[in-house]
């Protein structure tokens, strides 16, 4: 007698020799998959795309980033949100005027905070700002771009580093 | 009972028995683009964060705290060759110079100084290191160095704004 084997190919209908490819366990392991990185997605507090080209230094012993409004500080200028306020080239900024721009986007975010927080009690405005920036930044262009934001009230900074095996 | 209730998704077996198979190629067609969808979007990069304070100006020009001599606060500010200038004020008063190797800032020598600063100064608050930087540091020389004092100084504020 013939010893019987398992296969992935099931036979559906003798007569007419079809083959069925038995996916129930690439489903299983497909849902596993889906479950994990839906998971993983929604455990991540923040999350922070960096720009292209863009080295940020990393370092160990760095806290989880907390959910703030976001400041990029890269060769090509300063963004906040996403959206680009200052225009540099090569960390210089050459018209000084950029920087009541930069002011008046981080007011803005200022007054949204506030303005969500009037009518959310479970908001509160947050004086933390998350700043992303190019590892070779040089001291003075951060230093003005976080007095500005203190002087908007984002008096907190978290700066964002790349996470180095502890 | 009928599994999925589709006639066109299942089939029934030979001799009218109710022997089904689920249909899971559309399943298994959803599932793969949403992997890819997730795959593509997750980022990899794991982002941490260093926690900081500006000193506020009113807070800067009154200085320290109500009570001066229950902490201990270091001010480093880095030089354009690469040392760094350390002062200290409230339960012990001084100043040293970390002075650098090969024209870069000595990190370790720098976490050993602020190390053996908290020894000497037995202290009831923890106190506060500020950080200045200089025309040349960059964010790179911050990080390190906020790296380096994180154990001694978990309180980092950015000074000279």
């Amino acid at each position: 007698m013939k010893p019987q084997t398992k296969s992935f190919l099931k036979r559906r209908n003798n007569s007419s020799g079809e083959l069925a490819l038995q996916i129930t366990s690439m489903a299983d392991i497909f849902t596993i998959l889906l479950i994990f990185l839906l998971k993983g997605y929604a455990t991540d507090a923040a999350t922070v795309q960096p720009s292209a080209g863009m080295s940020i230094p990393a370092a160990t012993g760095s806290a989880v980033m907390k959910e703030a409004l976001k400041m990029e500080v890269t060769e090509s200028g300063i963004s906040v949100e996403g959206v680009p306020v200052i225009q540099a080239a090569n960390f210089a900024v050459s018209d000084s005027n950029q920087w009541s721009q930069l002011g008046a986007a981080l007011a803005q975010s200022k007054k949204k905070q506030e303005n969500i927080a009037s009518k959310n009690t479970d908001v509160s405005v947050s004086s933390r700002i998350t700043l992303i920036a190019d590892g070779r930044a040089p001291w003075p262009l951060l230093k003005e771009a976080l007095r500005v934001a203190a002087e908007n009230g984002f008096t907190e900074p978290q700066l964002a580093v790349v996470k180095r095996g502890e | 009972m009928t599994a999925g209730g589709d006639s066109s998704s299942s089939s029934r077996g030979r001799g009218g028995s109710a022997d089904f198979d689920l249909n899971l190629a559309p399943i298994i067609d959803c599932f793969t683009v949403l992997i890819a969808f997730l795959l593509a979007s997750a980022s990899f990069l794991s982002i941490g964060i260093f926690e900081a304070t500006i000193p506020t100006p009113s807070q800067a020009s009154s200085g320290k705290d109500l009570n001066p001599t229950a902490s201990l606060d270091v001010i480093a500010t880095l030089q354009e060759n690469g040392d760094i200038a350390l002062t200290w004020s409230g339960a012990k008063a001084g100043s040293q110079r970390v002075i650098a190797s090969d024209g870069k800032q000595s990190i370790e020598a720098f976490a050993a100084t602020l190390a053996s600063l908290k020894k000497e100064v037995p202290e009831t608050t923890p106190g506060t290191l500020e950080l200045r930087g200089s025309g040349r540091s960059t964010y790179t020389d911050l990080i390190q160095l906020i790296e380096a004092s994180r154990s001694t100084f978990p309180s980092v504020a950015l000074g000279g704004i």
